[in-house]
């Protein structure tokens, strides 16, 4: 079981450049179906992350923290409906991915997309958005592991970068979904087109990380401290875990 | 409202859905998409009413005059040139393809109307419950931690209002949101560490899980799901051998209406149409 998980571990990032790689081939081919075939290869690169998190067999302890940031990113998306790119997942799932980890990220990001839209109406768009935001997660995760992040003013940069990033792959769904034959002329008229959408979401993104960042860090890491969580998927840190 | 698949197990219901939202996305025979726009939009009536029906129209029939114009404009395939624009050529030809592939894409949006309405979130996790355990328990409780998390949201605000917090300024508001969101987060985060550790009391891991359903294969279930499966493999066939050539480029043209083809139309018409045909049959049965 963990074997496997390690593995599934180095498979993640493979299987999203290969994806990446599909996609960019598929517009370089001429490739017809490109809406249906670009949903299959997005499902497929979010495949060895879900596997990975049921191989691990996360303890109950590791999975409520992600419900929860999930719920309440879930209902922030909600409150914003009126404006659609003012929304605190962004931010939400970056906190999500530098306490708990990239895992925690990636599903956070992922959970909220899907939960989300379960209220608000599923659509095509649903695998895509679960990826970005996923991504988001699962980098912030990453990264959080480095120096960098140990400084709030690059999680507010990371967060500006990010809300682009979300932009750049929902752009990818735009141009395969709506346009005939996937081009770069077609993919940057799409991200001009999204650019004044994107900066609003950059800039609130920013906000969000601005407000909520600093003390729901404090807290998040002090209820984890308190309670001896791991990261998911990282070896046991913290010696002081009591089990019930 | 009390729709006949409501009664039907959810992969027969998947099934349909599916098949209907895949065939929408790879055909752009003109025909095809008439049919698969007649039967979204009667299926869509029938699930959400008329009024929620003609607000997605009106959404969808804005996408299809953007898609319909912009391909022309990018796309200069096509032999018959309408004009030049910007030194370009408009073709007639790109100008139709826009008009299919903006069809194509209404057809999926109301589609779409049908599968939120069909596919309920109870149906989707025990679809997928199975073979994601963690992932279905994680959605699961998420959906039922939304309303408890709004409810306290609520006790938040209203205590904070109790004490005498108000809002005046544009500043104190945002204070106070903040302020609330930071006590939300802490509450649900201990309340969610309690969850926690309850599950693991009753033993959350140690065999494998099982889960309530309501759902049941029944005979009509099987029959059902095989004849979609059957209507599913003939129109899959019709498509491999292409009864109706409709080709777009060089030039928009193909026999549309071979006697053959009027068979794979039919087919695709009933695989579209086979919920409202057991509506149908209902009717006519309790009338």
């Amino acid at each position: 079981m963990q074997r496997k998980a390690t593995i599934l571990k180095i498979v993640q990032p493979i299987t999203i450049v290969l994806c990446a790689a599909l996609l960019v081939a598929m517009a370089m081919l001429d490739v017809q179906q490109t809406a249906l075939l670009s949903l299959a290869v997005v499902i497929l690169a979010m495949v060895p992350y879900f596997l990975r998190f049921e191989r691990l067999r996360p303890k109950p302890r590791d999975i409520v923290p992600i419900v929860v940031l999930s719920v309440i990113a879930a209902l922030g998306r909600a409150l914003f409906t009126f404006a659609p790119n003012i929304q605190p997942v962004t931010a939400i799932v970056i906190i999500s991915g530098v306490v708990f980890g990239s895992q925690a990220g990636f599903l956070t990001g992922a959970l909220s997309a899907l939960a989300s839209n379960m209220v608000m109406g599923q659509g095509p768009w649903t695998p895509w958005q679960m990826l970005a935001w996923g991504l988001i997660g699962y980098v912030a995760g990453v990264l959080s592991s480095t120096i960098v992040f140990k400084k709030n003013v690059f999680l507010l940069i990371y967060g500006f970068i990010a809300s682009f990033a979300f932009g750049l792959i929902m752009n990818v769904w735009n141009v395969y979904g709506f346009v005939e034959n996937a081009s770069w002329q077609a993919y940057l008229v799409s991200i001009a087109a999204s650019s004044y959408f994107d900066l609003i979401h950059a800039i609130s993104t920013v906000v969000f990380l601005g407000l909520i960042a600093i003390p729901w860090r404090k807290k998040l890491l002090r209820i984890k401290q308190k309670y001896g969580m791991d990261d998911i998927g990282q070896e046991s840190q913290s010696t002081s875990r009591h089990s019930v | 409202m009390k729709h006949i698949f409501h009664l039907y197990y959810p992969a027969v219901v998947f099934l349909y859905i599916m098949a209907a939202l895949i065939f929408s996305m790879i055909t752009l025979n003109p025909v095809c998409i008439i049919i698969s726009f007649l039967a979204a939009s009667g299926y869509s009536i029938y699930l959400n009413g008329v009024k929620s029906y003609l607000k997605t129209l009106r959404f969808v029939a804005v996408m299809f005059v953007i898609i319909s114009i912009i391909n022309p404009l990018f796309n200069h395939n096509g032999v018959t040139i309408l004009f030049y624009m910007f030194d370009n050529p408009i073709t007639l030809e790109a100008c139709l393809f826009g008009m299919a592939s903006g069809g194509m894409l209404a057809c999926i949006f109301i589609w779409f109307t049908c599968y939120n309405k069909l596919m309920t979130n109870e149906k989707f996790l025990h679809l997928f419950g199975k073979a994601m355990p963690t992932i279905a328990l994680m959605l699961s409780m998420i959906l039922r931690l939304v309303p408890t998390t709004r409810y306290k949201i609520k006790c938040i605000t209203n205590a904070g209002k109790a004490m005498g917090i108000q809002a005046e300024t544009r500043r104190k508001r945002i204070a106070h949101g903040v302020r609330a969101s930071s006590i939300l987060l802490s509450w649900t985060m201990e309340d969610s560490i309690e969850t926690a550790e309850s599950m693991n009391a009753r033993g959350y891991g140690v065999a494998k899980r099982t889960s309530f359903t309501a759902f049941k294969w029944s005979p009509h279930d099987i029959i059902t799901g095989v004849i979609i499966t059957a209507l599913v493999g003939a129109v899959i066939y019709m498509m491999i051998v292409p009864f109706n050539t409709y080709v777009y480029y060089p030039t928009a043209g193909g026999e549309l209406i071979a006697p053959i083809g009027i068979v794979g139309y039919v087919l695709y018409a009933i695989l579209l149409c086979f919920p409202l045909l057991l509506e149908l049959r209902e009717t006519i049965k309790w009338r």
